[in-house]
């Protein structure tokens, strides 16, 4: 059986053909499904830290989410038998109007990896499908994306929908993207913004401790 | 203390060649631009006497006008931002754009395209010669039905219009040629008239992001008389698209602002074609335009708002028929402007006149066809089984040189070919000048090179133990061209980050055409032809194009360069009707994929941005 170092340490090199492979290797000699995930995002974060010391780039979180996606359909039936518990649930979504996801899909798998339940609720959301995946998952972070300058109108528009829907005192609001600011960030009323995928994770985890303090 | 504004560091950008420096506050334009390896005439030495220099500062903040520029300008000069840069101290970053006249040397501009070589001699436009009996007491024919009558003898009898203006052209030119004229039709309207014996001529005008590409073609006989280029006029006000477009958006008056700089520099060139071409403009009785769908809508001014937000509408995406005068554009008074219909979204009407001129549509091969830009254009065409589908990918200004540390469009001095002589790494520059800069052929030989010499690997690190590697002020960079070798006389790097840019700019067009090839069943193995157009497609070296994997290594296809091929393709609707109908027929056939939505192109997209000996193995 592979063990959970050899498969962190084919994950953070970003070897896709071994990581995969160690990963099926693994579930063929029953190990565990969570014990596998946990050596997988242990991976994700030391590629979390190459990315901040600059040894690794845009592209390498690419890769990262993409082999990460794999190993998620990998290992969901063992995940869902086992019952694992996450740190914590977040709305995502690229706002209306606009279509990028790369760097959406970059921080929902990083965000995954960390062990957040994540509701990706994809590209060109409207307000009203930010606010339905709040109440119903009750979710009390929220993450919006967008490249375009006039994604900001659509940020600013989904803060205020979730005023109006009396959600705003309840979730945390992080946006970020291409051009997304300190100015774009206040301009939406949003609590903080990202300039990069890791950033969004350590928001995340942050303000999750902070409302069980 | 020191005033900290004295010291403070201003960007500057020179448009339209792209270039830009970062440099003190108080630092003069002409300055910046020596810095920056911009060749700024200055015939006086800079002392602000000969006006050589003279440059508009469209946006920041510079220093107030100086006695000289005082002199040298009058207000409404100074009004609209015309400066003399020897006498203008920066204070802020800025945006100014150089004149063609204040630059020694000029960018280069792609302007040939594949020749229409099959004239098939079925113009808009007919051309008669008719000699008038002249008005007496006894003959007090309007001077529109001495024409018509002449035309009957001519056999031409037809129920013919005439707008006023032409109608006033026709009274005068016909008695200062003494009653003796040429006459253009078309359709049923008789739309101008010229001397006795004169020809007929069209103009064709491609429309391009970066630049502008006119081409003045005699209608009777389908040969190019003249081609000529120029910058987009647009670029002070935004390089991307999207920031144009947002400009327009913003305000009717900046919509404005948005067609007359196109309408007039598309103007501009008529005139001077025509000037080399020994033609009159008001023999120009027929122009046809194509660009991309952004570039339509400015010139025309539809509405752009809708533009900007997925999923991406166009205002009107058939072919349009409209008066030249209403577009300001001289000609023959009732002459027409035909702009190409678009596919739909951004694959706008310069994809059909490629695909037209190219007879992709016509073609017995599996073609796939390509035109690099910051937006890339992709067609796929199956004769097989009838797939005939196009896709715009967002690929960035990598390609341009943009937002390159020292990237730089294609003009002087301009780095546009890098190989290696015994592991030892060359550069050739445009004009062979000094390097100032890396353009986008350079740009993807480079990278080529380091992959090829192991200076990075297969994700594009660079490796830090390598010579010539060293730590920059954002992380890795490679010293290609050390300052004492430079025309600016600091060092010409690339860095990490530029080669991340690239990277994602490669994958998306690689993961483009592989996406597009698995929606149509095609194998990568059954492509017969690749076909790749565009001014950067033009100067790419192939080789390195596919060492990189910007493009795919297809084992049974050709691959042609084929030039400006929208260009061609509007030359080919200029001069045929038949040309005209089957461009029609190409923006019907085509149907337009939004890669977003197929799942593989997320997958394949991030796998594309390694260098390709796994691409080889993982993907084709």
């Amino acid at each position: 059986m592979p063990s959970s170092e050899e498969i962190k340490k084919a994950f953070a090199e970003l070897n896709e053909d071994l990581a995969l492979q160690l990963v099926k290797d693994a579930l063929a000699a029953k190990m565990p499904a969570i014990e596998i995930l946990t050596a997988c995002q242990a991976g994700m974060t030391e590629v979390g830290k190459r990315f901040e010391c600059q040894e690794y780039f845009v592209s390498d979180l690419m890769m990262s989410g993409e082999i990460f996606k794999q190993i998620g359909v990998l290992l969901e039936p063992g995940l869902k038998a086992g019952g694992s518990t996450t740190t914590g649930k977040v709305v995502f979504g690229t706002v209306k109007g606009d279509i990028h996801d790369i760097g959406k899909d970059i921080v929902v798998n990083m965000l995954k990896s960390a062990n957040f339940e994540v509701i990706d609720l994809g590209v060109d959301v409207p307000p009203e499908t930010f606010i339905k995946a709040l109440k119903d998952s009750g979710a009390t972070v929220v993450g919006m994306s967008g490249l375009l300058t006039l994604a900001f109108d659509s940020m600013k528009a989904t803060v205020e929908a979730m005023k109006a829907a009396g959600l705003r005192d309840k979730v945390k609001v992080m946006v970020g993207g291409g051009p997304v600011d300190a100015n774009v960030c206040k301009f939406v009323g949003a609590d903080a913004w990202g300039a990069d995928a890791q950033y969004a994770v350590t928001l995340a985890k942050g303000w999750l401790a902070a409302a069980k303090a | 203390m020191k005033n900290s504004t004295e010291t403070a560091d201003c960007r500057v950008i020179f448009q339209p060649v792209g270039k830009r420096v970062v440099v003190k506050a108080g630092t003069t334009l002409l300055e910046a631009g020596r810095v920056a390896g911009l060749m700024l005439s200055a015939n006086c030495g800079g002392v602000g006497v000969c006006g050589r220099c003279r440059v508009t500062v469209v946006s920041g903040e510079t220093s107030a006008p100086s006695e000289n520029e005082l002199a040298y300008f009058d207000s409404t000069d100074h009004g609209l931002g015309d400066r003399l840069a020897c006498e203008t101290r920066v204070a802020s970053s800025v945006v100014v754009e150089v004149p063609q006249g204040s630059l020694g040397e000029g960018q280069r501009l792609q302007v040939t395209g594949s020749d229409t070589s099959s004239f098939a001699g079925d113009p808009m436009i007919a051309t008669h010669q008719l000699v008038l009996v002249p008005p007496g007491l006894e003959d007090s024919r309007s001077d529109y039905g001495r024409i018509v009558d002449a035309l009957k003898e001519q056999g031409a009898s037809i129920d013919w219009t005439m707008h006023p203006e032409t109608g006033a052209q026709l009274s005068h030119l016909a008695r200062a040629n003494g009653w003796k004229l040429t006459a253009y039709s078309r359709g049923n309207e008789l739309i101008g008239f010229s001397s006795p014996n004169r020809t007929v001529v069209g103009l064709a005008v491609d429309v391009g992001c970066t630049k502008i590409a006119a081409y003045l073609v005699d209608l009777q006989t389908g040969e190019q008389l003249a081609a000529s280029g120029s910058p987009n006029p647009q670029l002070p006000y935004g390089e991307d698209l999207i920031t144009r477009l947002v400009f327009a958006s913003k305000a009717p008056t900046q919509a404005e602002l948005m067609a007359k700089l196109l309408r007039d520099t598309i103007g501009e060139l008529a005139s001077s074609l025509a000037s080399t071409a020994g033609v009159n403009l008001h023999e120009i009785a027929d122009i046809c335009i194509v660009g991309n769908t952004a570039m339509m809508h400015l010139l025309l001014k539809m509405p752009v708002g809708q533009l900007l937000y997925a999923p991406f509408v166009s205002s009107i995406d058939r072919d349009i028929d409209v008066r030249a005068t209403e577009l300001s554009l001289p000609s023959a008074p009732g002459a027409q402007v035909h702009v190409l219909p678009a596919i739909g979204g951004f694959v706008g009407a310069d994809h059909v006149a490629f695909i037209l001129s190219h007879g992709i549509d016509r073609s017995s091969k599996v073609t796939v066809g390509i035109d690099i830009g910051t937006n890339t254009e992709i067609v796929v065409h199956d004769p097989r089984n009838g797939a005939f589908i196009a896709t715009s990918v967002p690929s960035g200004p990598a390609f341009e040189g943009g937002h390159m540390s020292d990237g730089m469009r294609a003009a002087s001095g301009a780095i546009e070919k890098v190989f290696h002589v015994d592991g030892k790494l060359m550069v050739q520059t445009i004009d062979g000048l000094a390097p100032v800069g890396i353009c986008g052929s350079g740009i993807i030989d480079l990278l080529a090179e380091l992959w090829r010499l192991n200076y990075i690997n297969e994700r594009g690190h660079l490796n830090r133990s390598s010579k010539y590697v060293r730590a920059g002020k954002n992380g890795l960079e490679f010293l290609l061209v050390p300052a004492e070798l430079s025309g600016s006389g600091r060092d010409i790097i690339l860095t990490q980050h530029d080669i991340t840019e690239i990277q994602l700019a490669k994958a998306a067009v690689y993961a483009g055409i592989a996406t597009l090839l698995e929606i149509a069943g095609t194998a990568v193995a059954d492509v017969q032809e690749m076909v790749v157009a565009g001014a950067f497609g033009s100067f790419l070296d192939l080789s390195s194009a596919v060492a990189i994997g910007l493009l795919p290594r297809l084992p049974n296809a050709t691959y042609a360069q084929i030039g400006n091929a929208a260009g061609a393709g509007a030359k080919l609707a200029l001069i045929s009707r038949t040309e005209r109908e089957q461009a029609r027929l190409i923006a019907k056939l085509v149907t337009r994929v939004e890669l977003k939505q197929h799942e593989s192109f997320n997958r394949l997209l991030a796998r594309a941005t390694r260098l390709p000996a796994h691409l080889v193995k993982a993907v084709l």
